[in-house]
């Protein structure tokens, strides 16, 4: 219980934070790349109330806190997608996105997301850039997926088999979250600091 | 030294590359690197890596908070990958090397322009197990000092079975009067200074 209570406090904090400046300068500044101004247009966005009239949530901050407990309690894509089709059935005026690709894109364009590369199970390579579509690993041929025994039951096979890759490395990109520092004006003044406010003196 | 900016590495960096320090902009990152147990349990052995970024940028109160490290890698076990890490940091030197050489074009809210963001890797934090795998040279053996490189002076104790690491006067300058006693081994120490790895 303690836990689910300082969990959603860090979310309220993170949507603070992280938005606060840019939720408070209204409109679109000029002079940003496509992908500045996705992010703001995300948050204007979703800086919907969740409902006429609802003061505690915004949509976004509703969707993350729902994603939030989906990850915690490993719910299926299946079961989130009903509940979200359960919600939206009780309250018509809900503002949330009816279909769980839409909730997924959406916490993916704040730059949460990450790429999932697939590896070799004896750490050769990785299945990455011109090695994606191969099947078995270049150097000691282990396969790249699981293998499963096969049951010689009376059933034909299926037609089309679902492959599970024996090794997965998450990589989160580097390049989006240092962008992400310059654009938020939290945190933009503070990439400078070690030049610009730094006590030079020679101590 | 209250920031790594009052560090002789972060000086002689600045040195060297003096266009890159010249816009204060340009991004300075450390990489931390170590392993963990996903279950939370010690009874099961499973090792898991990953691979953080610190920004140097930040002020110390910030650069150092949970909030303002970069998880990059996830590498999964159960087994560490070992020297293979190299095959996992694929992605994220790519992106490193992205942003050195070429920069990558970043808007800037407070002067409400864009810019060429550099980046460059000052250095890695890791314990003395995941130096290893970071750098390649093993820290057992008669060749544990990735330091003193080739030059590591070590001996073989030959009834423990254990190797040890002695001959810490040949670390002093030549000229230091230690070097001459006789009471550490029963030897005056000629030997010079390891010669100190750069790069």
């Amino acid at each position: 219980m303690i836990d689910n209570v300082d969990s959603r406090d860090d979310i309220d904090g993170l949507l603070y934070d992280t938005f606060k400046n840019v939720v408070e300068t209204k409109g679109i500044k000029e002079g940003p790349n496509n992908e500045a101004r996705k992010f703001y247009d995300l948050i204007n966005d979703a800086n919907k109330e969740l409902y006429p009239g609802c003061e505690s949530f915004s949509t976004l901050s509703f969707i993350i806190r729902l994603y939030l407990l989906k990850c915690l309690h490993g719910w299926r894509n299946s079961s989130f997608i009903d509940l979200l089709q359960l919600l939206k059935e009780a309250m018509p005026n809900l503002n949330i996105p009816e279909s769980f690709n839409k909730t997924k894109a959406m916490i993916s364009d704040l730059g949460l997301d990450y790429k999932k590369i697939h590896a070799c199970p004896q750490d050769c390579m990785l299945f990455w850039k011109e090695n994606e579509s191969l099947d078995v690993c270049s150097i000691f041929k282990p396969s790249r997926w699981k293998e499963f025994p096969k049951d010689n039951s009376a059933f034909e096979e299926p037609k089309y088999e679902h492959k599970v890759s024996a090794k997965v490395l998450r990589h989160f990109p580097l390049i989006p979250r240092l962008q992400r520092l310059f654009m938020s004006s939290n945190t933009d003044k503070s990439m400078r600091w070690h030049d610009e406010e730094r006590s030079k003196d020679g101590k | 030294m209250r920031h790594p900016a009052h560090d002789e590495a972060w000086k002689s960096f600045d040195r060297l590359h003096g266009d890159f320090s010249v816009d204060s902009c340009n991004v300075r990152l450390g990489l931390a690197s170590d392993d963990f147990n996903p279950f939370r349990t010690m009874s099961i052995s499973h090792s898991a890596w990953l691979v953080m970024m610190v920004v140097y940028n930040f002020p110390p109160w910030l650069c150092m908070k949970p909030e303002y490290t970069m998880l990059s890698l996830l590498i999964p076990g159960p087994q560490s990958p070992g020297n293979d890490i190299d095959v996992y940091l694929q992605p994220l030197i790519q992106d490193l090397r992205d942003l050195w050489e070429f920069g990558v074009e970043t808007y800037d809210v407070s002067k409400n322009e864009k810019f060429q963001m550099h980046a460059a890797l000052l250095w890695t934090i890791s314990d003395y197990p995941g130096y290893v795998m970071l750098s390649g040279w093993s820290t057992k053996g008669r060749l544990a000092c990735a330091c003193c490189n080739y030059d590591t002076n070590s001996s073989y104790l030959k009834h423990s079975h254990k190797m040890c690491y002695m001959d810490h006067c040949g670390l002093l300058p030549m000229s230091h009067p230690w070097r001459s006693n006789k009471s550490f081994n029963g030897k005056k120490e000629l030997r010079s200074t390891p010669h100190k790895l750069e790069g």
